[in-house]
């Protein structure tokens, strides 16, 4: 293959940076594709969640940051950082000096112990889309897809009893619930003089749940099951803006969110035809408003620490139909640190080189007595030649709701793939 | 150039992923933390809120008898499967079969240029199966009325006696050969002139029916394969081995009839393969939708289950039946036969083969659902008839338990 006048060590020509950027462009783009097309594959797949879900409208709030943060707790907000990308904190998009993109997956377990029985169950979630780019002197702008919220059970009960006649049935009941919350954002963000970081997006959110209830009396065998379901969909905008102020080896970030307020349809559905089907019923639907504060400080070059609180006002929450359990409040904390061996070595080994993470979270669910907490490890394995990041990471956590002696176990097996590239760069070569 | 290969630990991923969700450990769903659940919507898994039962007995039977009534013979009509006709006498039960040629004018440039073409004869051709008794003939007579099959009358002409065994035919094949003139001449004429009808704008069929009927004969005669109707004709004062037209049967059926005196069926729940003699359950359904009445909403009840329970009479026997639900007491052979046909959806029919005195259960959810939904009639009958197997020709049977219905109705 032939090289590149760059990698012949060679004076570039602007013809050659013409068509390097170009190739190097191609090639980021190339990569952009096939990383859409499996993120939207991964986007149809299943989510293993809690039962606790039920309690949530709109589906149980999922971590949906960037890997990197991820590994950190999700405690991002107050970080400046490109890799980290807008899911966080949209000023972040003001000091990207490169085109950066980022995908995450996660594997998800979930253990449910109740007494003698248990259950394990399982789903492949991926959680964020992200691509971002610098256009100077204008700032950055990004997109990103996200899964914020996910609202998946299946839930089954059976029994059998004997009739007077001595005719045995076999009862049951399945609910079956696939849905939550993903939205797609476009951002711009830029410095601020030198003061400051600042960022604004646009978000789109699609909030849609399909629940099917099967009731079933089977004798011997013999029956036709009741499917009823109900779908819920609702389209909504809401802006989202976010601000960085690094002092130093100190970063302070504020990001928040506001949803307007929307129309939401609930369609009906039910094999019994004599009792009508009522056809989409709308509704108002006002989605809370949520507030983070992250502060992060590099210790060296080697240590960095960050931690974040945020709290979603689910007290200005409305419904006119009824969506999940009566909420509140939620406040959740998130803290970690990360740790370089040898980062500016010029010939380093690999080990010293990746990135040691960990981090934990704490996050009060929306109905009060219900909350959610984890812990995580994690590595960054940087990619030698291409400037990316794979992050593997570890979390687990628990999930309760003390007033009804519920509790779940989870672990999530996060892959997340991060990389940029600059899209031009300044040779230097003056004409 | 280079590649970056950070797709591949995704794929790699992907690959784990769909592993584990494969796996024997991982459930598709779980019975666990119903009490989350019902903390939303309370009763929602609670399950003996969402069904109720209904168990018939015996007192919702009104009567029970079969059908058809001394004299209908409108039953026992069987289109021959296979080609098959089947015809023979045995106690009380007698068969004879039918087929029927429907001739089109052939106007074709063989008839077209010669005009002055005669008739020879008219053939009608039977293939005989491989078990026809060694001594038996076979009567025929022309009747285009199918309802003479088991009794032909002075209006229907006798044509001739056929008896496999004393002709040299090969291939197990016999004929009609003695036609009257009058018959062939009429066939030969329907087979030869265009008969337009102005006002349907076409072609008119004359349509010749035979009946075919054993008269010295114990045993059950079978024929097989589909007879043909062949007309050769004289041309130039030369025989012609050519036909102008060899027309396939459009009809092949065979008809049962019963000659009851002292016992009368009608009276009980008989089944008769031979004769579609169908036994009838009528029941007083008023309970049954009663069942759903107090709910707060029972148009939203919905059967779940509706099962009825059938006992075979006799032990060591087996029995295939064909089961039906109707609100209605269909006392015409044709109208049943196009309902155990499955010619109205809102009541379908099944089949359930019964082995011996045991109890079998058959589904009727989706009839029971469809009345409930549409006309909860207040009276239902179920009938029962033996299902379509020239195997069991002779097949008798008297039902000595009451079939019963157990359903379970859903309440959302």
């Amino acid at each position: 293959m032939e090289k590149s006048p760059l990698e012949h060590g060679a004076a570039p020509h602007r013809d050659d940076i013409g068509s390097l950027i170009s190739l190097e462009t191609t090639m980021l783009l190339k990569e952009f594709d096939r990383t859409l097309i499996i993120a939207a594959l991964l986007y149809s797949a299943p989510y293993a969640q809690s039962i606790l879900s039920v309690q949530c409208p709109g589906g149980q709030p999922v971590a949906h940051s960037a890997g990197p943060s991820l590994a950190i707790g999700g405690a991002g907000t107050g970080v400046q950082n490109d890799l980290f990308g807008m899911a966080d904190n949209v000023a972040n998009l003001g000091g990207m000096n490169r085109a950066v993109f980022s995908a995450v997956a996660s594997f998800d377990f979930l253990s449910i112990n109740q007494g003698r029985k248990s259950s394990l169950l399982f789903a492949l979630s991926p959680r964020i889309f992200s691509f971002a780019f610098p256009i100077n002197p204008v700032g950055s702008f990004g997109f990103s897809f996200d899964k914020r919220n996910t609202m998946n059970y299946r839930f089954v009960r059976d029994s059998m009893r004997t009739l007077s006649n001595g005719i045995s049935v076999a009862e049951s009941l399945g609910v079956a619930v696939v849905g939550g919350m993903s939205s797609w954002q476009a951002g711009w963000g830029r410095t601020v003089g030198s003061v400051a970081l600042v960022g604004i997006s646009y978000e789109r959110i699609y909030l849609s749940s399909d629940e099917i209830t099967q009731y079933s009396a089977t004798i011997d065998n013999q029956g036709q099951p009741r499917p009823d379901s109900i779908s819920c969909i609702f389209r909504g905008n809401a802006v989202r803006g976010g601000i960085l102020v690094p002092l130093h080896k100190l970063t302070f970030g504020m990001a928040g969110e506001y949803v307007f307020k929307g129309k939401a349809s609930r369609i009906l559905g039910s094999i019994d035809t004599a009792g009508g089907r009522p056809g989409p019923q709308e509704f108002s639907l006002y989605l809370p408003p949520s507030l983070s504060l992250g502060i992060s400080y590099a210790f060296s070059p080697e240590w960095m620490a960050a931690a974040s609180g945020s709290i979603t006002l689910w007290q200005d929450y409305y419904s006119q139909e009824k969506l999940g359990g009566n909420v509140d409040n939620a406040l959740s904390f998130a803290g970690g640190a990360q740790f370089i061996p040898a980062p500016h070595l010029l010939v380093p080994r690999y080990w010293e080189i990746m990135q040691y993470r960990a981090g934990f979270r704490y996050s009060q669910l929306p109905i009060v007595t219900a909350s959610e907490f984890a812990f995580g490890l994690s590595v960054g394995l940087p990619l030698l030649r291409g400037g990316g990041l794979v992050d593997l990471i570890a979390e687990y956590g628990k999930r309760s709701d003390s007033r009804l002696g519920y509790s779940d176990n989870f672990l999530q097996l996060f892959v997340g793939i991060n990389g940029g590239r600059k899209w031009s760069q300044n040779t230097g070569i003056r004409y | 150039m280079r590649k970056s290969k950070w797709y591949c630990p995704l794929a790699a991923g992907i690959s784990l992923g769909v592993l584990f969700s494969c796996s024997k450990f991982i459930d598709d769903s779980t019975d666990l933390g119903g009490n989350v659940i019902e903390d939303i919507y309370p009763d929602k898994v609670t399950l003996n809120k969402h069904f109720r039962e209904y168990v018939m007995d015996s007192s919702a039977l009104v009567s029970a008898s079969s059908l058809p009534a001394p004299g209908d013979r409108m039953f026992g009509v069987h289109a021959a499967t296979g080609s098959k006709m089947v015809m023979g006498i045995k106690d009380d039960e007698r068969a004879a079969g039918y087929v029927q040629f429907v001739c089109t004018p052939d106007t074709g440039s063989t008839r077209r240029n010669a005009p002055n073409d005669t008739l020879k004869e008219v053939i009608i051709r039977f293939v005989r199966d491989t078990n026809f008794p060694s001594v038996c003939r076979i009567a025929a007579w022309y009747s285009n009325d199918r309802s003479h099959a088991l009794n032909p009358t002075s209006s229907d002409v006798a044509l001739d006696t056929m008896s496999f065994l004393d002709t040299a035919h090969s291939n197990l094949k016999d004929s009609i050969f003695h036609l009257p003139d009058s018959l062939t001449a009429m066939i030969f004429k329907a087979c030869t002139t265009s008969n337009r009808d102005s006002a349907r704008a076409h072609y008119v069929r004359d349509t010749f029916g035979f009946i075919l009927s054993v008269i010295s004969c114990d045993s059950l005669v079978r024929l097989n394969g589909n007879p043909q109707m062949a007309i050769r004709f004289r041309r130039g004062g030369t025989d012609s081995t050519d036909k102008y037209v060899t027309y396939g049967s459009l009809n092949v059926s065979y008809y049962y009839g019963e000659d009851i005196t002292a016992d009368s069926l009608d009276t009980i729940p008989a089944l008769r393969y031979a004769s579609k003699r169908t036994a009838v359950f009528h029941y007083d359904a008023v309970k049954l939708w009663e069942t759903t009445s107090d709910m707060a909403d029972p148009r939203r009840a919905l059967f779940v289950s509706a099962i009825f329970s059938l006992q075979g009479p006799k032990a060591g026997d087996t029995l295939n039946v064909r089961y039906l639900l109707w609100h209605k007491l269909e006392s015409d052979g044709t109208v049943l036969d196009s309902l155990f046909a499955g010619k109205n959806p809102q009541s379908p029919p099944g089949t359930v083969t019964i082995q011996g005195a045991a109890r079998t259960l058959v589904n009727l959810c989706p009839t029971l659902r469809w009345y409930e939904q549409n006309d909860p009639s207040p009276v239902l009958y179920l009938y029962l008839r033996f299902n379509e197997d020239i195997n069991q020709v002779w097949k008798k049977a008297r039902w000595n338990t009451v079939p019963l219905l157990t359903a379970m109705i859903s309440v959302p």
